[in-house]
């Protein structure tokens, strides 16, 4: 099997890089296919927490590169999902433990096994991104609607094009919009942010407070039915996997026109 | 029409704003929603696309400015100008930056 390899980054910390990557794993392996989650932010290891996995965690990353275990004895096999395994980022280390040679073969070996290999990238621009996006032939840039993210995601989308012979394709995923600040004109927009940026969307993800919830379970949205950020997690798995899935409707919470033009009316609060 | 349209709606938000009730301020604010230029989300893309283009081209500031000046000097040697409509933008296209120069001729020195 040759699995394809997908590094999930955004140069700014904190946009929902972490989320964003255990989401579409779980999402991923809920359509059956065989998915493993790769942690390289080594040294700030966050992923096993998302997964509920943190109890699990024997060997690591840099033991597998540095050859103190097999990668099967790594690998972390999901609670729910026999199909989803994770590798964990070591804790004790730091970027320099592994080089680019090495993340491309582990991505090569992973590759065999599991037809998604998703890559889990630190912030910044530094060694530990150069590593991450090694062994990947396509990335999802995630950025939320703010200037500074904006522009960490332009950057980063500059350092793809710079090696395109290696990365494929990259497409943008917009996280934690807030429609209702949106129609105010107080935030970017997603065609707002598209413009400015040119690049291709994979999905769009509306701000959510089941993602804390969620993280405080050990339990990724995307695997529950009930939330829209998981949804907006399932549809971007499922345009991974090649389907055409329309952006799902923002608007809900704040009704559609005509029920905003009722309430307008008719203020009783229900 | 437009015109028309943005007065009706600041008046009426006017209104709402004195019997009260933020929230209606808003949804007239949408109902009646034109190009709001002051916004914060428009103030913001603009930051962004004038930003970026500096950003992309790894372009320290003042750097055009310069080279304005001297595109100015060179097109003064053969052409009388109106310097005060010659325009000079940055635009970007795809992930390309124009630098676009106007130039308005009044006559030929030669």
């Amino acid at each position: 099997m040759s699995g394809r390899v997908i590094v999930i980054t955004s140069g700014k910390g904190g946009v929902g890089k972490t989320t964003a990557s255990a989401n579409i794993g779980v999402a991923l392996a809920n359509t059956g296919a065989s998915v493993a989650l790769v942690d390289m932010d080594i040294g700030l290891r966050n992923l096993d927490i998302l997964m509920g996995l943190e109890n699990r965690v024997v060997y690591n990353l840099v033991d597998v590169v540095e050859e103190r275990c097999k990668l099967r004895q790594a690998l972390v096999r999901d609670k729910r999902l026999p199909n989803l395994s994770l590798l964990p980022a070591a804790q004790t280390r730091d970027k320099t433990a592994v080089n680019s040679e090495q993340m491309k073969k582990l991505c090569q070996e992973l590759k065999t096994t599991f037809e998604y290999v998703i890559i889990d990238s630190p912030a910044g621009i530094e060694s530990g991104f150069q590593n991450a996006i090694a062994g990947a032939e396509e990335a999802v840039v995630i950025t939320t609607p703010e200037m500074s993210a904006v522009r960490d995601a332009d950057r980063i989308i500059g350092l793809l094009e710079a090696r395109k012979d290696e990365i494929e394709h990259y497409r943008l995923v917009i996280n934690r919009i807030r429609p209702s600040m949106v129609n105010n004109s107080d935030m970017m927009g997603v065609e707002d942010v598209l413009e400015i940026l040119s690049v291709k969307l994979l999905g769009v993800v509306p701000e959510d407070e089941e993602i804390i919830i969620s993280t405080n379970k050990g339990e990724p949205v995307s695997g529950t039915d009930n939330t829209r950020s998981g949804l907006a997690f399932r549809n971007i798995a499922r345009r991974l996997r090649g389907e055409d899935v329309p952006l799902m409707e923002l608007d809900i919470q704040n009704g559609s026109w005509f029920s905003r033009l009722v309430k307008f009316f008719n203020p009783v609060r229900v | 029409m437009v015109v028309g349209s943005a007065d009706w709606s600041s008046s009426l938000t006017r209104c709402e704003f004195k019997s009260g009730g933020a929230e209606k301020v808003q949804v007239l604010n949408w109902l009646f929603r034109t190009a709001d230029t002051d916004s914060s989300r428009v103030k913001a893309k603009d930051r962004m696309r004038n930003m970026l283009v500096y950003d992309r081209l790894e372009l320290p500031a003042g750097r055009i400015e310069i080279l304005e000046e001297e595109l100015l000097a060179v097109v003064s040697r053969y052409f009388e100008l109106d310097k005060e409509t010659t325009r000079f933008d940055l635009q970007q296209y795809d992930r390309r930056a124009a630098l676009i120069a106007n130039f308005r001729l009044v006559r030929s020195k030669c």
